[in-house]
């Protein structure tokens, strides 16, 4: 790895493992080498990486551990014709880019294309020799070679590559090692290297120039190494592993394996000596060990079967270094290889590219990559306050929680988990909801946590003009995407516009005044007496109270203490009183805002802000002014020529039902026993009784408050002064409803109860109504509602026994009618009322 | 945010997303981003006698920009909390 001279502190293979390890320091991804490296010669470059030419757009950006690339081809060609090459690594293409000699004199001589072994093996052979390396191999090799090299420092100086001290061994090991003969021109060679040290050394004189021959020469002329020594030095200073290991063997000749070398004849067997990754390895004390490192070009020049299992180790020992999951790939097939048809190789070797077509692009990205872009996205749309920013997505999932599909979600879950959390919990609490969170969410929850701090550090730029730009640039946001057209709305112009101002003098403040009275009654309030208010201040006293609501309930998830005041003043409860009849304008605001759905909605969220006392305050104002809802005012049926409410008043009163009856009934559980009659008097004094029962709300209202009073009496604490109160009210609101009970029904009871519901509000009432009234009262109310009666009798009587589909109605409208009949003692059936039996 | 945020709570439901260029994918909304990009799974084109080149396709990404509508199905969404949502939203921007 001392490739470039920079520092391989760890050896590769650890420094991958390290990727894979949980708990990484993002900002350690970068190991920093780039720092390191010395760029004094890169004017070099082209002559180290040779002139490659035009770099081509489809570069590959794959591993290249193809099934062409170099581990596979030695074998291929062993035992097979040539197999063109089909799929090309970078280390191919770089090759390719005709530069034999370069790739030679940097990978080793066996590497390079050897036209001797080319003559040998046929015309085809110099294409299908070509063994490049792709740099996983090269890696391999090297590392290797490292470990194989650490004797190598140890012997004392006599040794011939003896500088130890010179260079911290592991750093410069092999490769960058400077070639102790080599005396470089000093004009023409930088200074990589101490050369001065070397030469104090005292090495060159022992080295003899013949030593860098052999592999100083290009393969073609293997032969004649000596003769081409000194112009080679000159020429190709830059080929200095191969220098160094060509040296080695001639200086000492201590290595046994080396000696016979020179005298070989055979160039193929020379070159077989010349491992693919330069001098260090010659340095091994066995033979043996030195074969097995360098097989390659042997049996690939040799064709010699008895080194194929040398080969294979030598292959095996390079794949083991490997990228992760290619290596075993590799293996198996190469076994496979072996004894397979050539159909069946060919079928495997199919296969293989695809593989490793597939496979090629696999692991560019490691986890430490991939936590970037995870962080990258995550800061462009995490927030700090997600209750605010990302309102929708957090309530809908505490309002419906996943039961629905919770087995959908699961299994879901599995295969999308990172993918779900990060949208769940961009910003969110983080692990609240997955206490079990696997590694890889907790993972994703730090970089949650990073992106946030990121995100707020990050400058909230959103132009940018560039010096010399005719326009300006903007930049999305990842909460705005896309710039927003920036449209201020009236409401701001003219608040802005009057801050001016007010900073301009106080002459200009009298001019703004005049036109703010009209606008806002609520401050102007104290001066006048009564107050007109359009739809349009409805609408936005009512926008307020649902802005002020939601302040609150946003406050209210942090807090459990939360200041209500506002939300209080907001409702204008106070600001003006008004009773039923006034003029629609002028009616209390709150009043006129409970004409609206939007107001209904919001009322059980609401109340439970409110205090008891607040709620009461309401529901007293609701009172004196039961008129003045449209519910009441338009929800009679005596007011309509056809004696039928219009529908759009029919949805509001079902709104009512759903709504304002339910927090109603409610709030008049926690009211006291006085306070329930004093609602009563209220509600009798402003109103008429006698139309507000009439109406559908207001029938519900005066039976709720009745009922509640009914049960506290009921459970008999109450003070004999306070029976006598409830009895002159009884008295008093029975006085009002006498002589017109039966207009309670409307003309149509059909309406009201086809007998499809199980309730009937007019019954319920009754039943009310007859529960706290003395006998004379009862026997009023029956003598008053007789038609009635008999009239539910006879339409429950008109539903055939037969009728299945329809029974149930008989039943319900009898059920109705006995709920009122009881109370008196009696019970009715399709025929005849009869006393109850009990 | 608003957008997004309603998005991310239909991931896992069944949608139909059209696109400007007039074809219609309906499909399991996988992924949401703030770009309104659309990660669908188990895909099948609505009109696909019409564009017949996608039905080889099991899952796709869109680019948000080339959406024109997305259906879904009413229950899957909360229109009470949805008024909450835009209202906040209007706050929020109001405020700045």
């Amino acid at each position: 790895m001392s490739f470039f001279g920079f520092d391989p502190s760890a050896p590769p293979s650890s420094r991958r493992d390290d990727a894979l390890s949980e708990n990484i320091d993002f900002q350690d991804t970068y190991d920093g080498l780039g720092e390191q490296l010395d760029e004094a010669d890169d004017a070099f470059n082209s002559d180290t990486f040779g002139s490659t030419g035009p770099i081509a757009k489809d570069f590959n950006f794959g591993t290249g551990a193809g099934p062409n690339s170099a581990p596979i081809q030695p074998q291929q060609q062993l035992r097979q014709a040539p197999v063109p090459q089909q799929n090309v690594s970078y280390a191919q293409a770089a090759a390719s880019s005709h530069d034999d000699q370069f790739m030679q004199e940097l990978w080793g001589a066996s590497n390079a294309p050897s036209h001797p072994a080319a003559a040998e093996t046929g015309p085809e052979a110099p294409k299908a020799e070509k063994k490049i390396l792709s740099l996983a191999e090269i890696e391999a090799q090297l590392t290797n070679i490292e470990h194989q090299q650490q004797p190598q420092y140890a012997p004392p100086p006599p040794q011939p590559f003896g500088f130890p001290g010179m260079m911290p061994p592991p750093q410069y090991g092999g490769y960058m090692m400077p070639p102790a003969g080599f005396i470089p021109p000093p004009g023409q060679y930088g200074q990589p290297f101490p050369m001065g040290q070397l030469q104090g050394m005292g090495q060159i004189p022992v080295m003899p120039p013949m030593g860098i021959s052999g592999l100083q020469q290009q393969p073609q002329q293997p032969q004649q190494p000596q003769q081409q020594q000194a112009p080679a030095q000159q020429q190709q200073p830059e080929a200095l592993p191969i220098k160094v290991g060509k040296q080695q063997p001639v200086q000492s000749k201590q290595q046994p394996h080396l000696v016979p070398q020179p005298s070989r004849n055979q160039p193929k067997a020379d070159l077989s000596q010349f491992p693919v990754l330069g001098g260090p390895k010659e340095n091994k004390p066995s033979n043996a060990q030195v074969q097995l490192q360098h097989p390659p070009a042997t049996s690939q020049q040799q064709n010699a079967p008895q080194q194929q299992p040398q080969e294979f180790n030598q292959f095996h020992r390079g794949q083991n270094f490997n990228r992760g999951g290619h290596s075993g790939h590799h293996h198996q097939n190469q076994h496979q290889h072996q004894d397979l048809t050539p159909e069946q190789q060919e079928k495997a070797a199919k296969r293989q590219e695809k593989v490793s077509r597939i496979m090629s692009y696999s692991g560019i990205m490691n986890p430490k990559d991939k936590d970037f872009v995870t962080r990258f996205q995550l800061s462009q749309i995490v927030t700090e306050d997600p209750y605010n920013e990302d309102f929708y997505a957090q309530v809908y999932k505490v309002i419906h929680p996943k039961s629905t599909n919770s087995a959908n979600q699961q299994v879901s879950q599995q295969h999308n988990s990172i993918a779900q959390a990060y949208l769940e919990q961009s910003g969110h609490r983080l692990g609240g909801r997955y206490k079990r969170a696997d590694v890889a969410l907790q993972r994703m929850q730090q970089q949650v946590q990073k992106a946030v701090t990121v995100a707020k550090e990050r400058p909230k730029l959103t132009q940018y003009a560039r010096e010399g730009a005719l326009g300006k640039i903007s930049f999305g946001t990842g909460k705005k995407p896309r710039q927003q057209l920036e449209i201020i709305s009236k409401a701001a112009q003219r608040k802005l516009e009057k801050e001016k101002k007010e900073l301009e003098g106080a002459t200009n403040d009298e001019l703004v005044g005049v036109p703010k009275k009209d606008r806002s009654p609520s401050i102007s309030a104290p001066s006048r007496v009564t107050n007109k208010y359009s739809k349009k201040d409805i609408m936005s006293i009512l926008e307020g109270i649902i802005s002020e609501l939601m302040n609150v309930e946003s406050e209210s998830r942090t807090n459990s203490e939360v200041d209500t005041t506002q939300l209080w003043e907001s409702l204008r409860v106070l600001e003006q009183p008004s009773s039923s009849g006034d003029d629609e304008a002028e009616v209390n605001p709150f009043i006129q805002c409970l004409n609206y759905n939007k107001a209904l909605k919001i009322l059980s969220r609401l109340f439970k802000f409110l205090s008891r006392e607040q709620i009461l305050t309401i529901v007293t104002l609701i009172m004196s002014n039961l008129e003045n809802l449209s519910v009441v005012k338009h929800g009679s049926y005596t007011t309509y020529e056809s004696k039928k409410v219009p529908e759009t008043v029919v949805k509001l009163v079902e709104l009512y039902s759903m709504t304002f009856s339910k927090v109603l009934m409610n709030a008049v559980l926690d009211f006291k026993f006085n306070e329930i009659i004093g609602l009563l008097v209220i509600l009798i004094e402003h109103n008429n009784v006698s139309y507000v029962s009439t109406t559908k709300i207001g029938l519900t209202i005066l039976t709720t408050l009745l009922s509640r009073a009914e049960l506290i009496i009921g459970e008999g604490t109450i003070s004999a002064t306070d029976l006598s109160e409830w009895s002159s009210c009884y008295d008093e609101l029975f006085t009002s409803l006498e002589s017109r009970i039966a207009a309670i029904f409307p003309p149509n009871p059909e309406d009201i109860d086809d007998g499809s519901s199980r309730e009937n509000y007019v019954w319920q009432f009754l039943a009310t109504l007859s529960l706290g009234g003395k006998l004379s009262h009862q026997r009023i109310i029956v003598d008053e509602v007789r038609d009635e009666i008999f009239g539910v009798m006879s339409r429950a009587k008109a539903i055939d026994n037969t009728d299945s589909a329809n029974l149930y109605k008989k039943q319900n409208l009898l059920n109705n009618l006995n709920m009122y009949l009881v109370v008196m003692g009696l019970v009715a059936d399709e025929t005849e009322i009869k006393e109850l039996q009990s | 945010m608003l957008f997004f945020s309603f998005f991310k709570t239909l991931v896992d439901q069944e949608v139909t997303v059209e696109l400007k260029n007039d074809i219609e994918i309906k499909g399991t909304l996988k992924s949401v981003d703030q770009y309104l990009n659309l990660k669908l799974d188990n895909i099948s084109c609505v009109n696909e006698s019409k564009y017949p080149h996608l039905q080889s396709v099991k899952n796709l990404f869109i680019r948000g920009s080339t959406v024109r509508y997305v259906h879904m199905s009413p229950n899957s969404v909360d229109c009470t909390l949805l008024q909450d949502a835009s209202r906040r939203e209007a706050m929020v921007q109001s405020a700045k």
